[in-house]
């Protein structure tokens, strides 16, 4: 009975036996299996199927040797119409038990209708005790393993691959939800899509499966490795029934679950993927990736506007591929516009098998001058694997005609007085103000620099210096006597020298020594700042000595001071080449004496 | 009389700067006027820029263009031609106002410190002058100074006095203003963002984004990079700009 709970998804047909039918009936006998454990039970199947309208006659079982008839399970119909015609088939199930070991031949069953006697064929079945029939525990294989695999081997850069995780189950019962691991897909953009629960043959076999798709679009060229799914989890597995016969121990079985809890573990292949670059050949110059197979229009509005105000193109891509990922067209001639980011709509209506949809790009452009604008063509480039080649959809041209500006509202910026002394710029239009209608002069508005501005910036000051200069020399000189004594020293001799030369030159000795010894003591006198009246040729040489003149330089003064005492109270002392003589030597003394005791030196004024 | 006398030798070699508007360009002038007011702003740009290329750089042009740039929505352009217009016409109240027109509309609104509005305006006379103009009211104030100063010298007045404490501050404020205005001229001076949009980073090239500034966004330039300037804001923010969405002043 346990075994009859497991085998509730789909009950396996092992052996059928089939009757030769009139056109209208057919006749068929089936176990569900054809080893059977002693204390087990085996069901036979009887199934009447006549075609056209009619009452199915009653089947008659067949000689049930090695069997007791436990129960009849139970009847089925089925109506189905192939051709326009209606078939209608009936199965009634018999349960059957052994009644020992050995081999057993379920014979014929008959049925009679129409005046026509119909048996079905015989059924072997062997029946060997409960220790000899195999554990019904799932194999992997058999009832209970999972695949990994993509529907394609190679794709190209950006194509889609749908790969499908299935985990096949018959006549295993699992606990709880499985875990699963993997697969790992680096190198793909990846969309997971909801599972779904099927039925599918393999082997003969009829499976529950549960399908897992999962699509994916390559990122990169290469080979690239799906890893394997690892999934585990536990199941229920039956344990084995005991040896002993008997309905009612059966019966007592029937109604109690006898398993264990297993854990399982199952692992796929690795699948393997080859992604391709696209070609290099006759790729558009401004293709930007996109893969697929896509249908393109365009639309734009308004085809009349002002300068400023914004067209709307409305671009739509469709068609298969990953939508998501679609980058915009290309629009052509927008050096006069103001461009923005386009607003971007997906919709996909599918992803499995294929990845469909549409995309809607909505772009605006702001034309910035008036006239007729033209846009030649929007372009749309895309890869097609299926082709395998590039295709290159164009609209257009778009014609608008941009009308100038409107004149905008006015609103003046005025300066505002805000306060004494204060002004405020204040907004009370939105205006600029009108352009000039004299184009003025073109000139540097830098800064004036060069020497010029140089020798500009430094005359006034240099000129400040010399005269401040000169008027604290003439304040000092009008101040101090002794300063001003010494500036006049050199000037004062020269007058006395030039008196002296004209008194040579008159021939006038006792004048012409007279001036030479006030040219020299006045000299001396002023250097000194001592009176000159009285200043005797010993007090000459004592100052000059103290002064550290040279003892040469001071006896020739002292030498020409006598020579000019002796030729003042002797006229004819002197002859005039000796005047003459004794004139260069005072030039001579007092350039000297100017020399040792201060500047400047003793102009020839002869 | 002394001193006109001697402020005019002195500045003599300076007053005959300049150069005359050539007669020939007023044809493409008049033509890019037509455009303008025909709405046609684009092109009238064009001829403006033009007549800049060719040399004839004043301040009537450099104001007409941005007038262009304004109507065509281009608030950054129109603030730089605004601006280069300013030094030669700093005192033109419808440049003022349009510069304050552009202000107002620009999405930064980037305030500069309180003391530093408050100096801005103590020292208006360093905005109301040009940098031609500054250097010779700098003449012009050294020379009635240091004439008057060697006046004072001769014959101590009351009035000379004045005269010589009252230029000397003049030299000193005007000095200081044409110092500032060489410091700007000789560094790489201020810029106007041109973009609808301009990220500023934490350092030249593929760093952070602090912040983003907008069309018409006034910004001092400290230092040039590999295509990027070093920026300062008025409110003292810094940061890294590409040059290719800003323009100079």
């Amino acid at each position: 009975m346990g075994r009859r709970l497991i085998l509730v998804l789909v009950p396996l047909v092992l052996a059928v036996a089939s009757l030769e039918a009139s056109a209208q009936i057919s006749f068929t006998a089936s176990v569900d299996k054809n080893v059977v454990a002693l204390g087990d039970t085996v069901v036979l199947t009887l199934t009447v199927a006549m075609s056209g309208q009619g009452q199915l006659p009653d089947p008659e079982l067949p000689p049930l040797i090695g069997f007791d008839l436990i129960y009849e399970g139970g009847t089925s119909k089925e109506f189905s119409y192939v051709n326009g015609v209606m078939t209608t088939s009936e199965s009634r199930r018999y349960v059957l038990a052994p009644k020992e070991e050995g081999e057993f031949v379920i014979g014929a069953a008959t049925l009679r209708y129409g005046g026509s006697v119909y048996r079905t064929g015989p059924i072997q079945v062997r029946v060997v005790a409960a220790s000899q029939l195999p554990e019904q525990v799932p194999t992997e294989r058999e009832n209970f393993f999972c695949t990994l695999a993509a529907d394609k081997e190679e794709a190209f850069l950006g194509e889609q691959v749908n790969v499908y995780f299935r985990l096949y189950v018959r006549g295993v019962q699992l606990v709880g939800e499985p875990r699963r691991e993997g697969p790992a897909t680096e190198g793909f953009l990846r969309y997971d899509l909801p599972f779904t629960i099927g039925r599918e043959i393999q082997n003969d076999l009829i499976y529950e499966v549960v399908k897992l798709p999962i699509v994916l679009f390559p990122l990169e060229t290469g080979e690239f490795t799906i890893t394997p799914v690892v999934l585990t989890g536990e199941m229920k597995v039956p344990l084995p029934r005991r040896s002993s016969p008997g309905v009612l121990r059966d019966f007592d079985g029937f109604f109690r679950d006898r398993y264990t809890v297993e854990r399982y573990r199952l692992v796929t292949e690795p699948v393997t993927i080859l992604v391709k670059p696209l070609p290099d050949e006759d790729k558009p110059p401004f293709f930007s990736g996109n893969v697929g197979s896509y249908s393109f229009e365009v639309s734009s509005k308004p085809s009349q506007l002002k300068v400023g105000e914004p067209i709307s193109v409305t671009m739509k891509i469709t068609g298969e591929g990953n939508i998501e990922a679609v980058n915009p067209p290309v629009i052509s001639d927008i050096e006069d516009f103001k461009t923005y980011e386009p607003e971007i709509t997906t919709n996909v209506v599918e992803k499995e098998p294929v990845f469909k949809g549409e995309r809607i790009f909505e772009a605006i452009l702001v034309p910035q001058r008036p006239g007729r604008q033209v846009i030649r063509n929007v372009a749309f480039s895309f890869f097609d694997p299926e082709k395998e080649d590039y295709v290159t959809l164009a609209k257009g041209p778009f014609e608008f005609n941009v009308l100038p500006a409107p004149v905008e509202p006015m609103r003046r910026v005025v300066a505002v007085e805000t306060g004494p002394g204060k002004t405020e710029i204040k907004v009370v239009g939105e205006d600029i103000g009108p352009i000039f209608t004299e184009m003025g002069s073109a000139g540097r508005p830098g800064p004036v620099e060069g020497v010029g501005f140089l020798a500009s910036l430094g005359v006034p000051p240099l000129a400040y210096a010399f005269l401040a200069a000169a008027v604290g020399k003439k304040r000092r000189l009008a101040s101090d006597v002794a300063y001003a004594r010494k500036q006049r020293a050199t000037r004062d001799a020269r007058k006395r020298l030039a008196m002296a030369t004209r008194a040579l030159k008159r021939g006038d000795g006792a004048v012409f020594c007279g001036e030479m010894t006030k040219a020299v003591t006045g000299f001396v006198a002023d250097k000194f700042g001592v009176p000159s009246a009285g200043l005797t040729a010993v007090d000459v040489r004592e100052k000059l000595t103290s002064a550290g003149a040279p003892e040469d330089l001071v006896k020739r003064v002292t030498d020409l001071l006598e020579a000019c005492d002796y030729g003042r109270f002797a006229a004819t002392a002197h002859t005039p080449g000796e005047m003459a003589s004794m004139l260069d030597g005072a030039r001579y003394v007092l350039s000297e004496l100017q020399r040792v005791l201060g500047r400047s030196g003793v102009a020839d004024d002869r | 009389m002394l001193l006109i006398v001697v402020g005019s030798i002195l500045l003599f070699p300076l007053l005959a700067d300049g150069e005359v508007v050539g007669l020939s360009d007023e044809p493409l002038f008049n033509e890019a006027n037509q455009a303008y007011n025909g709405n046609d702003f684009a092109t009238a740009a064009e001829k403006y820029k033009q007549l800049l290329d060719m040399g004839q750089e004043s301040g009537e042009v450099l104001y007409n263009l941005g007038n262009c740039y304004f109507r065509m929505g281009r608030l950054g352009n129109a603030l730089v031609y605004y601006e280069r217009a300013r030094r030669f016409m700093p005192r033109n109240r419808n440049l003022l106002e349009n510069i304050a027109l552009v202000e107002s509309r620009a999405a930064d609104d980037i305030a500069p410190p309180k003391f530093l509005a408050v100096v801005s305006k103590g020292f208006v006379w360093h905005y109301m002058l040009n940098a031609r103009e500054a250097s010779l009211l700098v003449l012009a104030a050294n020379a009635v100074f240091w004439v008057s100063l060697c006046v004072l010298t001769v014959a101590n007045r009351r009035f000379i006095r004045a005269t010589v404490v009252l230029f000397g501050l003049i030299l000193i404020l005007s000095g200081c203003s044409y110092a500032l205005k060489e410091m700007e001229r000789r560094g790489l001076g201020n810029a106007v963002v041109t973009v609808e949009e301009a990220a500023v980073r934490t350092g030249p090239g593929d760093y952070a984004v602090t912040f983003n500034l907008h069309d018409g966004a006034r910004l001092r330039l400290v230092e040039a990079r590999d295509g990027w300037y070093e920026i300062r804001l008025a409110d003292g923010k810094r940061g890294w700009i590409e040059k290719d969405n800003v323009e100079r002043i």
